[in-house]
């Protein structure tokens, strides 16, 4: 802003340099010679009209060009017009918004009106011209009496004024306005307050008519003052009139020709006419000027003197050119930097809400490279942060378990929670540096936290320096590319250095993060945002994988695996972690196009480019579980209008009640998903136009451009089965991970064990390692964890732990919030805490998450607390 | 009203020309801002960090908190100038919330504070959870972006040509 204050000060920033006093003094001299004049035009005409007119009035421009300011300090009109504020009798109104429009047109009128006059009135008649200086003082009188600051005359109505602006646009000499004290504001674009730029803000205002008046006059004057000179006095008022609209109309309509043609600045014209005009003015004036002074003295001036005037004025002319359009070019600058307006202010309850915000986040999260500074809250988990605090960071179960969202923590790792043991886990399978921590687990616990959402690459390479655990194992084969194959993977090579590991792979990837497909469907992912392991995470621990490749078939006498190349593996060992496929019920019409599964990272982009493709804009989905819910939400990030169809009488109703069912639904429904409950699905048709629907049993077709089966897993058993493993719904296994065949292990989606299939992420990281120790001759008995599972929908906030249908002797804590789609729920078996459902409670997760997995018993006080419905005790 | 700088009367209320500051949320209660805040990205700045690179593609709009930036777009020879200020407790950066375009200009701090993002998918989160309240800030947020645009279609007026 400094610069304004260089290029275009204000009055206030103009030095005075002359003392108040002398203004005084100036004044009442104006406003005497003022009334002298009008007396002596009255009592002496013949000396007072040449005196007035063509001596006193000539000069006037010259003092607009060359010192506007130092007529607006001692103009006889100011003079009187600032009287009533000076001695506090105005009545100091405002502008209304007419006044202020067209004040300044009535003064150019008036301008016009009263100069084209002198032709046939005022250069002729003392009296007339007498009036007329008396008019003017008493106008600005009475304006000063009624209008506030110098709007009642001065700086609106005032005939001189249009011209002022014109030509003082650009003061050779700045004069500080010595009216004003202080400035009242009464004016837009005041020319006293700043007379360097009120023009150019003139020029430029965004009101087109506002500018437009004064282009007007400016485009006229030139034409109106070759009028005025080329027409003799006393001629008829009418043929006078007529005589000055011509040549100001012709005028104008250069001006408005030119201003089209030419590609000037927006002050570029409007200079080049009060140029014009202005010499035009003298061109004519100065003769008439010199001879009036030389009579007026009794002895004529040289000949020299009206060309040397002439000449003076335009050299003055030129440098007040360059003048202008340097400063209009300043000008844009500096307007440049300010076109934008972006004011605006919050509701009063914003104040408040803010304090608390920033208050409750005392400590901070600082984010590498950028040093993005994320202030937190106690106890918030860095994945959160981060995520709030609009970083990239790929996320997937949330609980330490898959290894989506390692960062580095450059500093403060003591102002972080310990680490948990899934976590640890999960960072020993993904081998990364020691200041590795999983996002999702670690809580800032105050201070501050730098951190980098890339991990740091291991110091040396991982290798186990354990003797093996059983030397007589050369060969292990593992099935399958998922966690629970990969984490068997990681287990074999930790405790066995040397013997060879292969991992036989159908699908084309390295392992990737399967519960975040879904993400892949909106392009919140891509795929290389979703692969779990660093790169070269094989080959650092020698393991051999078999990319695209599927096993074909199992020996289980010979101890061979046929692959579908053709290639055959030896064995020693043997680990199926064929995991599941979708379980698709038999639906009527099912497989066409647009049908689809989702399970794979193929499936999700098949998704993705059959919507885009097929400009797909109805979905539905079959299941409201937690894929299918996932899947639906999904859907409706794309844009697609979703429905989720449901057997059972609520959503997830595998991990919720029907209070938190019916919670969660109402979530959905307000993001615009549709669900329809207790649904009987009849099969997926087709109508004569094309349009796919998905019948539901009483109830209207539903559209289904995309249909997805979301039914459950469906465990992949058919090697197992036909190498005549025990199988029931999955291979099933004892508590070592082992199948019916003692050289064939099963863990993950593909084991069934005690009957159950459960189809989770943790489950088949645990299972994996029970396996893999088991395999290499380590005991190790297989323990079901508590499980728990989350819903990803941004802003769900669904998490289930443990159990939470309540048996006999539970004790059950509920609490349901519906205006904020909130649900709680707790059971507490034996003085233990057997389970919760928390939905839009984050800040519970955790401490129940560990309370329930833990079994941890339950304190007197918070029995006594939850019992009083303060869950606070919990935290 | 980029003049408004040459004719800073300094008096209240002096210029009838200069509409008062538009208002976000000017009837929500301090509960429907905890509920706004919530949802929000929370950042911290210093002087000078950059916050907004002209170009990127985020699409939060921005509750300034505590501080003051400038937005800066290139002027002539491509030099960064700054066209606008943006004190604390004002919003900014709506454009691109509602159209997903890239960022028409950088945004720097000028004074150290907190601000709050609100994405699109954090707006729909609040949507879902307090309707009426998304609703109004949706409505606001059109209210400043229509009087920015008139803003910006002045200006385009009385521009060059
Ligand atoms: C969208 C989605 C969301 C989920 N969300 C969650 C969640 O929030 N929480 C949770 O706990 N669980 C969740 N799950 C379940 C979780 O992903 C699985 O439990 C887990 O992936 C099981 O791992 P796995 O290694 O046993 O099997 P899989 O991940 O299925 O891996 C098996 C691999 O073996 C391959 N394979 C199969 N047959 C052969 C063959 N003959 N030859 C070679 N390779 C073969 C398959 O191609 C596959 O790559 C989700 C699943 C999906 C699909
Ligand atoms: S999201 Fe953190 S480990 Fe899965």
């Amino acid at each position: 802003m400094s610069s304004a204050i260089i290029h275009f000060p204000n009055y206030l920033q103009i030095q005075s340099r002359v003392p108040l006093w002398c203004w005084f003094a100036l004044r009442v001299g104006s406003v005497a010679c003022a009334l002298g004049m009008a007396a002596l035009l009255v009592l002496k005409p013949e000396l007072g009209l040449p005196l007035w007119w063509s001596v006193i009035v000539p000069v006037l421009p010259a003092v607009f060009f060359i010192a506007p300011g130092l007529w607006r300090n001692v103009c006889p009109m100011a003079a009187l017009n600032q009287t009533p504020r000076l001695f506090g009798f105005t009545m100091g109104r405002t502008h209304t918004r007419r006044i202020r429009e067209y004040s300044y047109v009535v003064g150019i009128a008036l301008f016009l009106l009263l100069v084209s006059s002198r032709k046939w009135l005022f250069d002729q008649s003392g009296v007339a011209s007498a009036a007329l200086i008396l008019f003017g003082l008493g106008g600005a009188f009475l304006g000063g009496l009624i209008f506030k600051g110098k709007s009642g005359w001065c700086s609106s109505i005032c005939p001189m004024l249009p011209v002022q602006r014109v030509y003082g646009q650009t003061p050779f000499i700045m004069l500080r306005n010595a009216h004003c004290q202080p400035c009242v504001g009464c004016t837009k674009n005041c020319y006293d307050f700043n007379p360097g730029v009120a023009y150019l803000a003139d020029q430029y205002d965004e009101d087109p008519r506002y500018s437009g008046y004064r282009r007007l006059f400016v485009g006229l004057l030139p034409g109106f003052i070759l009028a005025f000179f080329t027409i003799p006095n006393g001629q008829p008022a009418g043929e006078v009139y007529l005589h000055f609209a011509l040549y100001a109309g012709l005028s104008l309509a250069l001006f408005h020709t030119l201003d089209i043609l030419l590609k000037l600045p927006r002050n570029g014209l409007t200079v080049l006419f009060g140029a014009l005009a202005f010499n035009f003015y003298y061109w004519f004036a100065a003769a008439s000027w010199a001879s009036s002074v030389g009579k007026l003295a009794g002895t004529a001036l040289s000949d020299a003197v009206p060309m040397t005037i002439r000449v003076l004025l335009a050299l003055l002319t030129l440098a007040w050119l360059t003048r202008s359009v340097i400063r209009e070019g300043w000008f844009r600058e500096q307007t440049a930097q300010e076109t934008v307006n972006l004011a605006t202010r919050l509701g009063a309850g914003a104040s408040a809400a803010l304090r608390e915000a920033s208050a409750a986040a005392q400590a901070e999260v600082v984010v590498e490279p950028d040093q993005r500074r994320l202030p937190a809250a106690a106890g918030a988990t860095l994945l959160e942060l981060v995520e709030r605090g609009g970083c990239a960071i790929e996320s997937g179960c949330r609980m330490g378990v898959c290894g989506a969202d390692p960062i580095a923590i450059k500093d403060g790792m003591g102002n972080l929670s310990p680490v948990g043991d899934d976590e640890k886990n999960t960072l020993a399978r993904l081998g990364h540096a020691d200041n590795t921590r999983m996002a999702c687990c670690a809580r800032i616990l105050g201070g501050t936290v730098t951190i980098a959402l890339k991990p740091d690459t291991a110091g040396a390479p991982i290798r186990s320096g354990k003797a093996p655990a059983n030397p007589d194992i050369k060969q292990v084969v593992i099935i399958g590319n998922g966690i629970a194959g990969v984490t068997a993977a990681d287990h074999v090579r930790r405790r066995h250095p040397d013997c060879e590991i292969h991992v036989v792979a159908a699908e084309n990837h390295a392992l990737y993060n399967r519960m975040a497909i879904t993400r892949l469907i909106y392009g919140r992912s891509a795929m290389q945002g979703l692969y779990l392991l660093p790169e070269n995470w094989y080959k650092e621990r020698n393991i051999d994988v078999w990319l695209n490749t599927a096993a074909h078939s199992i020996d289980p006498a010979a101890r061979t695996v046929a692959l579908a190349d053709g290639e055959v593996l030896n064995y020693d060992k043997l680990i199926l972690a064929t995991g599941s496929n979708s379980f698709v019920p038999p639906i009527n019409g099912y497989g066409g196009d647009g049908c689809y599964v989702l399970r794979t990272a193929d499936d999700a982009m098949s998704v993705r480019s059959y919507a885009q493709r097929s400009q797909a804009r109805h979905a539905v989905v079959a299941g409201g579980g937690l894929l299918g819910l996932e899947a639906a939400y999904a859907l409706h990030k794309m844009g697609l209008r979703v429905s989720v169809i449901e057997r059972n009488a609520w959503l997830l109703h595998r991990q919720l009640d029907e209070k938190g069912g019916l919670t969660i639904q109402r979530y959905l429904n307000s993001l615009g998903l549709n669900i329809v409950l207790n649904a009987q699905l009849d099969g997926v048709v087709r109508d004569d136009a094309g349009q796919q629907h998905a019948a539901v049993k009483d109830e209207a077709a539903i559209p289904a451009d995309i249909f997805v089966v979301a039914a459950g897993i469906a465990p992949n058993i058919a090697l197992a089965k036909a190498a005549g493993l025990t199988v029931n719904r999955a291979v099933v296994v004892d508590d070592a991970m082992r199948s019916s065949d003692p050289h064939i292990y099963a863990a993950g989606d593909v084991a069934e064990w005690q009957g159950k299939a459960p189809g989770l992420w943790p489950v088949a990281v645990e299972q994996a390692e029970v396996a893999a120790c088991n395999a290499l001759g380590e005991a190790r008995d297989y323990a079901e964890p508590v499980l728990s599972t989350m819903l990803k929908v941004v802003g769900a906030d669904v998490v289930s732990i443990g159990r939470f249908a309540p048996q006999d002797g539970d004790e059950v804590f509920v609490e349901e919030d519906v205006a904020a789609h909130r649900y709680r729920k707790l059971l507490v078996a034996g003085g233990q805490f057997a389970g919760a459902i928390l939905i839009g409670w984050p800040a519970f997760n955790e401490p129940l998450g560990k309370a329930v997995k833990g079994r941890a018993a339950i304190s007197p006080a918070q029995l006594a607390g939850l019992r009083a419905g303060q869950w606070d005790v919990l935290l | 009203m980029g003049l408004s700088s040459f004719f800073d009367y300094g008096v209240p209320d002096a210029s009838p020309e200069t509409e008062p500051a538009p208002v976000f949320l000017g009837d929500a209660s301090t509960d429907d801002w905890r509920q706004l805040l919530a949802v929000a990205e929370h950042r911290r700045f210093d002087v000078g960090e950059q916050l907004i690179e002209a170009g990127e593609r985020s699409r939060a709009f921005y509750i300034v908190g505590l501080g003051e930036l400038e937005v800066l777009a290139p002027g002539k020879g491509g030099r960064l100038q700054r066209i606008a200020l943006i004190g604390q407790q004002s919003i900014f950066g709506e454009q691109a919330f509602f159209d997903g375009r890239p960022r028409s200009a950088s945004v720097c701090a000028t004074q150290p504070g907190e601000l709050y993002g609100i994405t699109p998918e954090a707006f729909e989160v609040l949507a879902a959870r307090a309707p009426e309240l998304a609703r109004a800030v949706l409505f606001d947020l059109g209210r400043i972006l229509s009087l920015r645009l008139r803003n910006a279609t002045g200006n385009l007026f009385k521009g060059r040509r």
